[in-house]
């Protein structure tokens, strides 16, 4: 059996280019309408990727002047009205609260019957003024101590803590619910989150390499996205996911004739993230050849707008019919879709209540 | 039952404004009935809130807590614990409706308000203009141990610091002039933000404010700031009446027309077809929800000890409570009571009505709301809002997902042939439905 290549579309904004808005088709206020991101998201079902990204920062956004929706509510806005494809949000852990991220990704893998994912980001240190706070000496540390406080709040309640025993009126078994008791110095959070265990155990946690640089242990992330062209997926380690920002030939104009009229007006900051340009053909034999060397690829579209009608047409129904894509099926979870485990709850002391495979309950 | 009268109508053209609130972490839903779904799969929620838009209800409010309750160091084990985040819950819930209004309470003590805002701004958006916010306040340390900030707050500050919260979130909703963001700079005793928003305006301009405090200050927040109170005054008419009165009077003296803040009492309706059926509903949602474990677990917040020992059908305990104040901290509502003085006006009701320990707390409960035929109902809730005792009513379902089904079935047709009750959503946006002017900072 070929070994699939997982692709995920990133839909923020008008493309990774931030001259993007420009060409678009949209106006400034169709960019963040909600008939828009539905329309990605039946897209995305209907070409058998296996995840929408929702990129998010609390700052102004060159890429799209007219406006920027909050990521997770977002992917929560699709959740009911998608059956199979991730919904991965970006919630950054520099200067949010783990309690509220928690239970804002808890519920969405609830809500989305166990297709929610988790883009860990650090925040830019001009993040600090809008919650007035200081800028934080080590984000990335931060970021850890995040990730361990969240997972360990999603198992703050075992899997079979509702009991419902009418005998005794008992709605929950307590002994099943646990204080985390986290304490990170700086920090501490108590427990038990609010929102019950969800249906993936721990929703997937996606982290960028670039925010894993000096830290040994990369056990933070299910999945890592990474932008270094020479990455090759680890056996026993997280997913690697190749963060590729494309530009394609359209019918009307080359690929690189697109990229320097979009350079021309506004030049795209180096993103730590691969860049390719071509036909959409070419990216189908790359994406092709890839299958095997990294778990997936996430793609940006330089113009939304432009760019995925070319992998509509072309990129995707090349995949396909090379059989590298492997489509989730409706009703999976994303950990089941990826291969991942369900995680075992850190607490759970009975046999009976540890359970593998990302069944959804 | 209050009888209507011709004469005390003061205003004799209102309408009926409902709401549905999942209570979520409450002894009044019922968890034990077979019929009873679960209170965290989407499929409740989905299956309540479309059975509220069928029923033309103007809100879907869902609560929040931040910690699980406890009593005396362990998890409060009896009553429906766990549920969504009301954000993200309402965002989905956004994408599966296209009119209800969709109000999350959100407090103000353990957020920031450059991000709620945000929050609050994209559901506003991804729903066409139908999200609201219920403001409340939280200062107990308890609370704040979940939080990177701890418990700092004073409780003095709390409504203080609310009200430049909110002014805050309202200076981001309004920095978007249709074609660019304003800066906001904001620097003030509780916060000093700088930034740049990145949310625009909904068709409603800014989310519906809720606010649900009860105290004089919370009152005065209220109707300084807010379009709707969301009040526990939805069992006596007067009671009710004197509060509807209370927030007109503090509406005017706030500079506002007396009708700007309308008043939405949470409340409890029991449907039946015959009186006898009423009785008999009545009570047995009574019993259900205040189960011999919850009678004990009642009277031993009052008493301060572990009752659970105690014969429910037995007397009180002959002892006096071992504190002396009901713990504000356990989410407790007779939270900051006189233990001792609460205490001995039970034993003397209990004595007076011959009532066994949980006898006693069905007495006291039995008052939660309404009981009716549909036809009785809709003559009664009619006059309430006819008599400017309150605006309309926030539902708490006992059972869900199907606790909404009879009286969006029975009693809103009935009130619709009183004329009492639209019969079809006033516009797109939740400020439509409730009839609301533009935002105050926009006037």
């Amino acid at each position: 059996m070929t070994t699939p290549v997982h692709l995920f579309l990133d839909v923020d904004g008008g493309g990774w280019h931030p001259a993007a808005w420009r060409w678009s088709r949209s106006t400034p206020d169709e960019v963040f309408s909600p008939g828009r991101l539905r329309g990605f998201a039946v897209t995305a079902q209907a070409h058998g990727l296996t995840g929408l990204t929702f990129e998010d920062s609390p700052l102004p956004d060159p890429r799209n002047p007219a406006g920027h929706l909050d990521a997770v509510q977002r992917a929560a806005f699709l959740a009911g009205t998608t059956e199979a494809v991730g919904l991965l949000p970006v919630a950054a852990t520099t200067y949010s609260e783990p309690f509220h991220v928690a239970a804002q990704i808890a519920s969405l893998d609830h809500s989305s019957a166990g297709r929610a994912g988790w883009i860990a980001t650090t925040s830019p240190a001009a993040a600090a003024r809008g919650v007035g706070l200081p800028v934080a000496q080590d984000p990335a540390g931060e970021l850890a101590d995040v990730v361990h406080a969240v997972r360990a709040l999603w198992d703050s309640w075992e899997d079979d803590a509702v009991v419902r025993d009418v005998a005794t009126g008992r709605y929950v078994d307590r002994d099943r619910l646990h204080h985390v008791d986290v304490d990170t110095g700086r920090w501490s959070v108590k427990g038990p989150l609010t929102v019950p265990r969800s249906p993936q155990g721990h929703a997937v946690v996606v982290v960028q390499e670039d925010d894993l640089r000096h830290r040994a242990d990369r056990s933070t992330a299910d999945v890592v996205l990474s932008g270094d062209a020479g990455a090759r997926r680890s056996p026993g380690g997280p997913l690697v996911v190749l963060d590729v920002e494309v530009v394609l030939d359209t019918d009307a104009h080359p690929a690189v004739d697109r990229l320097a009229a979009l350079e021309a007006r506004a030049p795209a900051p180096d993103r730590g993230r691969i860049r390719w340009a071509g036909s959409g053909q070419a990216l189908a034999a790359w994406l092709a050849d890839l299958a095997g060397v990294v778990d997936g690829v996430r793609l940006h579209a330089a113009v939304l707008d432009e760019d995925l009608s070319t992998l509509l047409r072309t990129t995707f129904p090349a995949l396909r019919a090379a059989r590298v894509l492997q489509p989730p099926l409706p009703g999976a979870t994303l950990r089941t879709t990826l291969g991942l485990e369900r995680p075992a709850n850190r607490y759970a002391t009975g046999p009976a209540l540890v359970r593998t495979g990302g069944d959804p309950r | 039952m209050t009888t209507p009268s011709r004469d005390d109508l003061r205003f004799p053209d209102a309408v009926v404004h409902f709401g549905v609130f999942f209570q979520g972490v409450n002894h009044s839903t019922i968890w034990s009935d077979p019929r009873s779904g679960s209170q965290i799969a989407h499929s409740t929620f989905v299956q309540l809130v479309r059975t509220a838009e069928r029923g033309l209800f103007d809100a879907f409010f869902l609560g929040e807590g931040l910690r699980l309750r406890e009593q005396r160091g362990k998890i409060h084990d009896l009553d429906v614990v766990g549920r969504p985040d009301a954000l993200t819950e309402l965002a989905t819930l956004a994408g599966l409706t296209t009119h209800i209004g969709l109000v999350a309470t959100q407090n103000t003590t353990y957020n920031d308000p450059a991000d709620l805002a945000r929050r609050l701004a994209s559901l506003d958006v991804l729903s066409g203009g139908r999200a609201a916010w219920n403001v409340v306040t939280t200062d107990n340390a308890w609370t704040g141990e979940n939080f990177r900030r701890g418990g700092y707050l004073d409780h003095a500050d709390r409504y203080e610091r609310a009200a430049r919260f909110v002014r805050t979130a309202q200076r981001v909703w309004d920095s978007w002039d249709g074609r660019r963001f304003t800066p906001v700079d904001v620097q003030d005793a509780f916060f000093d933000v700088e930034f740049t928003p990145t949310v625009p305006r909904s068709p409603q301009q800014h989310p519906v404010l809720f606010q649900a405090g009860d105290s004089p200050a919370g009152r005065d927040f209220a109707t300084r700031t807010a379009d709707v109170v969301f009040s526990r005054h939805g069992t006596d008419h007067a009671d009710a009446l004197e509060f509807a009165d209370d927030i007109r009077r503090r509406t005017v003296a706030a500079g506002r027309p007396e009708g700007d803040v309308l008043v939405l009492p949470g409340t409890q309706i029991v449907v039946a077809d015959t009186e006898a059926e009423v009785e008999e509903k009545a009570r047995w949602v009574l019993e259900q929800q205040v189960t011999p474990a919850t009678a004990l677990s009642l009277v031993g917040q009052v008493w301060g000890e572990d009752l659970s020992h105690l014969d429910p059908d037995g007397p009180l305990p002959a002892h006096d409570p071992v504190i002396t104040d009901i713990d504000g901290t356990r989410g407790a509502h007779r939270a900051g009571a006189d233990a001792r003085v609460l205490a001995q006006r039970w034993r003397a009701v209990a004595e007076e009505g011959g009532f066994s320990l949980r006898e006693l707390v069905l007495h006291h409960s039995s008052e939660r709301g309404f009981a009716g035929t549909a036809s009785q109902l809709a003559d009664e809730l009619a006059h309430w809002v006819r008599s400017g005792a309150s605006d309309g009513f926030n539902i708490t379902p006992y059972l869900v997902p199907s606790g909404l089904d009879d009286i969006v079935d029975q009693l809103v047709p009935a009130l619709q042939d009183r004329g009492a009750y639209p019969r079809e959503y006033a516009g797109t946006t939740l400020r439509e439905h409730l009839g609301l002017r533009a935002p105050l900072t926009r006037r």
